[in-house]
C-alpha cells in the first residue's frame, strides 16, 4: 500500500467497504434527518483525522451540492402542503417541502460522503488486489483497471480529433445545431481506431504473457491486519443494532 | 539445427482476399541478427506475427507450412508459453503500456508477475535491467506521461526483463524522433551485443546496417532477396522491392563507377576507409 | 503578400508551460520548406498557430493578410490545410473516396472545382484503385495519403504536413516528392515537420530549424546543414553525405553525392593515375 501515515488509508479495503455498507444502511433507515446529518458531521470528522479534510469537502461539493440546491428549491417551493413558513414572490416556501428535501438529502449526504472517503482513503490498486486475493480472475480485474486508465486517455484523444477536425473546416464553435452535427466527425474516429488499439493491447498483453496459465505474483502485497477484523466486527455489530432497533424501540 | 526454422509457410488473414504470406523458406541460427526489410504491405509484420505465434494462434485464418523453434512446431505451445521464449515489440509505443500500472517500474514487472517468478527475484531483475537500460529517471513515473522514446524504452524493458532468447521487433522507431530513434538503437545495441537471436524489422536502413547480419526482402508476401548485410544492401535490386538503399551504398555504387573501387560500404566508417583508400590511391 | 507571416509570436499554454518564444518568419507562394527540430523544440506549435488552431499569445498571425485572431479555426483551416501526424485522428468514413469528400463538403467547395481538385489528389496519392476501399484496412502508411489527399482535394492555398515521412518505404517517399513538387508548381505553399534529413536535401530549398522553442536557422540546406553550431544547439544529426564529407575532411559545402565525387576528383591528385592503377591490376 503507499505510503500515507493517516489511518483511514491503512485499513484493508474490504473494511472500508463494511462500513460503507454499515452508514448506507443506517442512513436509509434511519428515522429522522436529524441522526444523518449527525452522521455525516462523524464522517466529516473521520476525514479530517483519518485523511484529508480538503479534498473531501470539494469532491462532495462539486458532485451533490448542486443536486442539494436544487431538490430543496423544488421540494420546498412546490410539494404540497399547508404549512407556509415564508413567501418568496408569488412562491410559498412550505414546511413539508423543507422536511422531505432535509430527509432526502440527508440520506444523500451520507451516502455521497461515504463513497468519496473510500475512494479518497483507498487507491484501485488495492482493492483489486484485495480482490484477486478473494479469487476475482486476472481478466476482471484487468478490465476494470484499464477501464479507469483509460477514461483520461479518452479525453486527451477526444481533443486531438477535434482538432484534427477542425482543421478540415468541421466548424465546432457556434450554435447548438451546428456543434450537434460536429459530433459526429467528433466520436466515429475515436470509436473506430479504438478497435484497432484493442487489438494491438491484446497483443502486448500477450507479449506480457497474460495469458499463461500459471499463479502469479504480486509485488505490491496487501494484508489484513488483527484492527481490521476487530473494526469489521465493530460495524457489524453497529449495523446489527440499528437495524433491530429500527424494528423496535427507534422512532 | 537452427534455431529458427520456417519451412514452405503460407498464410491468409480471415478478412484477407489473397495470401500475406506465399511459400516462406527461412532459417535463423541462434545468435543471428536478421533484418526484415519491403514495402509496406510485404508481410513483414505476417512474418513477424508468424514467428511469435500470433499467426496463426490469435488471428486464426489459413495456414499453411510449419514454424519450429528449437525443432519443435510454434503451434504446440500456447501463446503464453511462447511469451518466454519470444519478446514482441512494436510499431505503436502507446499501446504497449499494460493500461493497469501506475508506475514504469509496476509496468517493467507486469510481465514477470505473470510468469509467477518468486518477488524477490522480479525485484532484482527489474533493477538490473533499469541500470542496462538507463532508465533510472522513468522508474516512477506514469507510463502515460512518458514520450513515444520514453514509452518504447519501457516496452523494451518490459520485454527485455522476460529473458526471452528470441527478440522480434517490428518498426520500432517509426513513431518516434531522432533522440527516440538513437535510444532505441542503443538499446538495439546492447541487445545485439549479449548475443540474442533477433528479427528486426525497419525502413531506416542506414541504422540498421550497423546491426544486422543477415537481411531478408520481402515482396508481396515471399522473400526475394536473401543474404548477408553487405551482399543484400548493396544490391540496387533493393530499389525495385520498394526499400531505400543504405545512402553510402548508394555512393559506393556510384564511386565504383568513377573510380574502379570494388567494395561497397554499408555504414559511415565503411565509407570513410573507402574514401581514404581512394585518395591514396590504392583502389581495392 | 506573403501567404503567412508570424510576427513575433509566442505561445504560452494555459498552465503557464511557454511552447514558443518570439519566433518570426514567412512563408511566400508556391514555397515547398521544411520545418526540423527535436520534438519539444516548438515546431507542432508553431506550426499549429499557421491554420488558427491555436492563437498566438503574444505576436500576430496573418494569413493572406487576415489576422487570424479575428477569425475560427474553420475559417482559417479553409486557406491552410494541414495534415496531422496520425491519419487515424480524422478518418471516420466507410470508404476512401467518401472520407476524401467529406472535407470537400465541410470547406463548401463549388461543384465545378470539387471534381478538378479530387482528381488530382486521389492521382497524386496514388488512391485511383483503391477508391471503395474501407481505410481501415489499408496499412497505416496508406492511411496517411488519404488525409493528405483529403487535403489536396479542397484545394487550400497552404499545406502543412507534420511528419508525412514516418514509416513510409521508398514508393511512400517517391509519392510525397511528387505531391510537394507538383502542388510547389501550382502555387501553392507547402510546409512539412519532418525528422528525415535525407528527404529534406532531396525536396525542400528552404529549411527552417527550431530548438529550445526558437528559430535558430532559417536558409538552404547547405546553410544550415554545414552550420555546426545550429546543428548543435538543435541537437540534429547530419543528413548522411554531410556526415561522411565532415568525417572524411573533404572541402566545400557538400550536400549531395555528386559534390562529394567532384570533391574527391578534385582531392585525388591525378584522379588518371587512380584510373590507371586500376587498369594495371
Amino acid at each position: 500500500m503507499k505510503e500515507n501515515q493517516k489511518y483511514l488509508h491503512k485499513l484493508y479495503p474490504y473494511t472500508k467497504l463494511v462500513y460503507l455498507l454499515v452508514t448506507s444502511v443506517i442512513a436509509i433507515i434511519s428515522p429522522s434527518w436529524i441522526y444523518n446529518y449527525v452522521l455525516f458531521a462523524i464522517l466529516c470528522i473521520f476525514a479530517a483525522t483519518g485523511s484529508d479534510f480538503k479534498p473531501f469537502i470539494k469532491s462532495l461539493c462539486k458532485s451533490v451540492l448542486f443536486l442539494f440546491i436544487m431538490i430543496f428549491v423544488l421540494q420546498s417551493l412546490f410539494r404540497s402542503g399547508e404549512h407556509v413558513l415564508f413567501k418568496v414572490w408569488i412562491f410559498s416556501v412550505k414546511l413539508e417541502g423543507v422536511l422531505y428535501a432535509a430527509n432526502l438529502c440527508g440520506i444523500l449526504l451520507v451516502i455521497a460522503s461515504s463513497f468519496i472517503l473510500f475512494f479518497q482513503t483507498t487507491d484501485l490498486q488495492d482493492l483489486i488486489l484485495a480482490m484477486e486475493k478473494s479469487g476475482i480472475s486476472p481478466t476482471v480485474s484487468y478490465v476494470v483497471l484499464s477501464t479507469v486508465q483509460m477514461i483520461p486517455q479518452t479525453k486527451k484523444r477526444s481533443d486531438a480529433i477535434m482538432n484534427a477536425q477542425q482543421a478540415r473546416g468541421v466548424e465546432t464553435q457556434g450554435n447548438l445545431m451546428t456543434r450537434i452535427k460536429a459530433y459526429i466527425p467528433m466520436l466515429a474516429p475515436l470509436i473506430l481506431s479504438s478497435f484497432t488499439g484493442m487489438e494491438e493491447r491484446a497483443l502486448t498483453l500477450e507479449a506480457r504473457a497474460f495469458s499463461l496459465n500459471r499463479k502469479k505474483t504480486n509485488i505490491h502485497e496487501i494484508h489484513e491486519h488483527p484492527y481490521d477484523r476487530r473494526i469489521k466486527t465493530v460495524l457489524y455489530v453497529i449495523l446489527a443494532l440499528a437495524v433491530i432497533g429500527r424494528l423496535t424501540i427507534w422512532h | 539445427m537452427a534455431l529458427i526454422e520456417i519451412n514452405d509457410l503460407s498464410y491468409r488473414y480471415p478478412t484477407g482476399d489473397d495470401f500475406s504470406l506465399k511459400n516462406i523458406n527461412l532459417k535463423i541460427e541462434k545468435g543471428e541478427f536478421v533484418a526484415v526489410i519491403g514495402a509496406n504491405g510485404s508481410g513483414k509484420t505476417t512474418l513477424c506475427n508468424a514467428i511469435r505465434g500470433f499467426v496463426p494462434m490469435f488471428y486464426k485464418g489459413d495456414y499453411f507450412g510449419k514454424v519450429l523453434i528449437d525443432g519443435e512446431d510454434i503451434t504446440n505451445f500456447s501463446m503464453g508459453e511462447l511469451a518466454v521464449k519470444i519478446g514482441y515489440i512494436f510499431q505503436n509505443p502507446f499501446n504497449q503500456i499494460s493500461y493497469i500500472k501506475e508506475t514504469v517500474f509496476d509496468e517493467i514487472a507486469f510481465g514477470l508477475e505473470n510468469l509467477g517468478l518468486p518477488k524477490q527475484e522480479i525485484l532484482d531483475r527489474i533493477e538490473r535491467i533499469i541500470a542496462q537500460l538507463g532508465i533510472e529517471a522513468l522508474k516512477d513515473k506514469n507510463p502515460f506521461e512518458l514520450s513515444g522514446g520514453q514509452q518504447q524504452r519501457v516496452a523494451l524493458a518490459s520485454i527485455l526483463v522476460m529473458e526471452p532468447e528470441i527478440l522480434v521487433i517490428d518498426e520500432p522507431t517509426s513513431q518516434l524522433d531522432p533522440l527516440g530513434t538513437d535510444q532505441v538503437f542503443d538499446i538495439i545495441n546492447l541487445i545485439k551485443q549479449s548475443g540474442k537471436t533477433v528479427i528486426l524489422v525497419e525502413h531506416k536502413t542506414n541504422l540498421l546496417a550497423r546491426y544486422a547480419d543477415k537481411v531478408v526482402v520481402m515482396d508481396k508476401g515471399q522473400i526475394k532477396m536473401y543474404g548477408t548485410a553487405h551482399e543484400v544492401l548493396s544490391n540496387p535490386e533493393l530499389e525495385e522491392y520498394g526499400v531505400v538503399m543504405p545512402t553510402y551504398a548508394r555512393l559506393g555504387l556510384k564511386l565504383k563507377e568513377t573510380f574502379g573501387t570494388d567494395t561497397v560500404p554499408i555504414t559511415v566508417e565503411e565509407a570513410e576507409e573507402l574514401l581514404r583508400r581512394i585518395r591514396k590511391g590504392a583502389v581495392k | 503578400m506573403n501567404a503567412i507571416e508570424l510576427i513575433n509570436v509566442s505561445y504560452r499554454y494555459p498552465n503557464g508551460f511557454l511552447a514558443v518564444d518570439d519566433v518570426s518568419m514567412s512563408f511566400k507562394k508556391g514555397e515547398a520548406v521544411a520545418i526540423i527540430g527535436q520534438n519539444g523544440a516548438g515546431k507542432t506549435t508553431t506550426v499549429k498557430m499557421m491554420n488558427n488552431l491555436y492563437k498566438p499569445t503574444s505576436g500576430t498571425v496573418l494569413v493572406n493578410g487576415m489576422d487570424t485572431k479575428n477569425f475560427t479555426t474553420a475559417q482559417i483551416s479553409r486557406h491552410v490545410g494541414y495534415v496531422f501526424q496520425n491519419p487515424d485522428d480524422q478518418i471516420f468514413q466507410s470508404n476512401i473516396e467518401k472520407e476524401i469528400k467529406y472535407t470537400l463538403k465541410a470547406n463548401k467547395v463549388p461543384e465545378e472545382e470539387a471534381n478538378k481538385w479530387f482528381e488530382l489528389a486521389v492521382e497524386l496519392t496514388g488512391l485511383k484503385d483503391f477508391l471503395d476501399y474501407n481505410p481501415y484496412n489499408m496499412p497505416l502508411s496508406i492511411r496517411k495519403f488519404i488525409t493528405i489527399a483529403s487535403v489536396i482535394a479542397y484545394n487550400p492555398d497552404v499545406i502543412i504536413m507534420d511528419e508525412p515521412t514516418a514509416g513510409q518505404d521508398l514508393i511512400g517517399l517517391k509519392r510525397l516528392a511528387n505531391i510537394i513538387s507538383t502542388l510547389k508548381g501550382l502555387g501553392k505553399t507547402i510546409i512539412t515537420i519532418t525528422h528525415d534529413m535525407e528527404f529534406v536535401l532531396d525536396n525542400f530549398e528552404r529549411v527552417i530549424v527550431m530548438a529550445n522553442k526558437k528559430k535558430v536557422a532559417d536558409g538552404t540546406a547547405k546553410e544550415v546543414f554545414w552550420n555546426a553550431e545550429v546543428m548543435e544547439k538543435a541537437a540534429l544529426k547530419l543528413p548522411a553525405i554531410c556526415e561522411l564529407a565532415y568525417r572524411a575532411g573533404l572541402p566545400g559545402y557538400i550536400t549531395t553525392e555528386a559534390e562529394l565525387i567532384e570533391a574527391l576528383k578534385g582531392e585525388c591528385n591525378g584522379y588518371e593515375q587512380v584510373r590507371q592503377k586500376d587498369s594495371d591490376i
